[in-house]
């Protein structure tokens, strides 16, 4: 009976050790993924060409998250300008005023498995990724 | 019974070098999430043209307005408060410190070969700069009281129109 007992605690623990540094890996990775398309897509909205974010950028975004296994319909992106106003597919932000943008996707079960040990998971229930910079665009 | 004992010693090892690998992981997404920051803030200071000197037909930067944007900027991608402090949704849990703000004037000759020793940055200007030195430190989850620090540089320089 003990020795059962031993097992089973042993068993565990040492499902938690192997796989639980894996699912830690795969929410840096996924965070930093966000924030990469994060930078991305404000170096390339605030640049004097366009002033706002075009929704073929965001189209083209989600299929690259895609290709690292993120889900593109539950990627949510969220743009303000430091005005106030609407930045994605909208008139651009002239230059001085910044464009902020909030991407986020949700945790999912990354946690779960510190369940296991009695670990409880971070109340956070979204990955979010967020920069702002200045807009450089100029109305000729 | 010393296997048994084995298995435990091996656990505290991995989980020694798991947590270092992550620690690493994570100070380098803070590092560049900082040093994104850094840039953001020089390149908002470089958008600061100065009117009344515009007016005269030269390309120079308002030192007041360049320094306000530089800050609010950096704070801004950092998640911290007006004054620099930290809060809730930050990643910092420290004060930041621009501890160099520097703005190369218009009258220098340009291409201008710029130097700053002290944190071994030099670079080659074409128009008034901005440089901006940010101390930041990331204080780590494993490592306890022995916090990373860095002193980020990042520089914009003026784009005329």
């Amino acid at each position: 009976m003990k020795q059962l007992l031993a097992f089973i605690l042993l068993a565990s623990l040492l499902c938690w050790m192997m796989f639980a540094p894996v699912y830690k890996h795969v929410y840096i990775l996924r965070h930093a993924l966000l924030q990469q398309e994060v930078d991305y897509l404000l170096e390339v909205s605030t640049s004097g060409q366009y002033g706002y974010i075009p929704i073929a950028l965001i189209e083209q975004s989600r299929n690259r998250l895609a290709g690292f296994g993120l889900n593109p319909e539950m990627l949510v992106y969220e743009g303000t300008s430091t005005l106030g106003q609407a930045v994605i597919e909208a008139p651009p932000v002239p230059r001085g005023e910044g464009i902020a943008l909030h991407l986020s996707y949700p945790m999912g079960n990354l946690f779960a498995i510190d369940a296991l040990i009695g670990v409880p998971a971070p109340d956070k229930r979204y990955i979010t990724a967020y920069g702002v910079q200045m807009s450089e665009f100029v109305d000729w | 019974m010393y296997k048994l004992l084995m298995i435990p010693l091996m656990l505290v090892l991995w989980l020694a070098m798991y947590g270092s690998g992550m620690e690493q992981e994570l100070a380098m997404k803070f590092y560049y999430k900082a040093k994104q920051a850094v840039n953001r803030g020089a390149h908002a200071a470089a958008l600061q043209i100065d009117q009344v000197s515009l007016a005269d037909g030269v390309f120079q930067l308002d030192v007041d307005r360049a320094k306000t944007e530089a800050e609010s900027y950096i704070y801004r991608n950092l998640n911290l408060d007006q004054s620099g402090n930290p809060t809730e949704a930050s990643f910092v849990n420290e004060r930041v410190e621009i501890v160099h703000f520097e703005i190369l004037e218009a009258e220098l000759i340009y291409p201008y070969p710029y130097e700053l020793e002290q944190y071994s940055f030099s670079t080659v200007f074409h128009s008034p700069a901005v440089i901006i030195v940010l101390n930041i430190s990331y204080p780590g989850i494993f490592s306890n009281g022995n916090p990373v620090e860095w002193n980020i540089v990042g520089s914009a320089q003026l784009v005329p129109l």
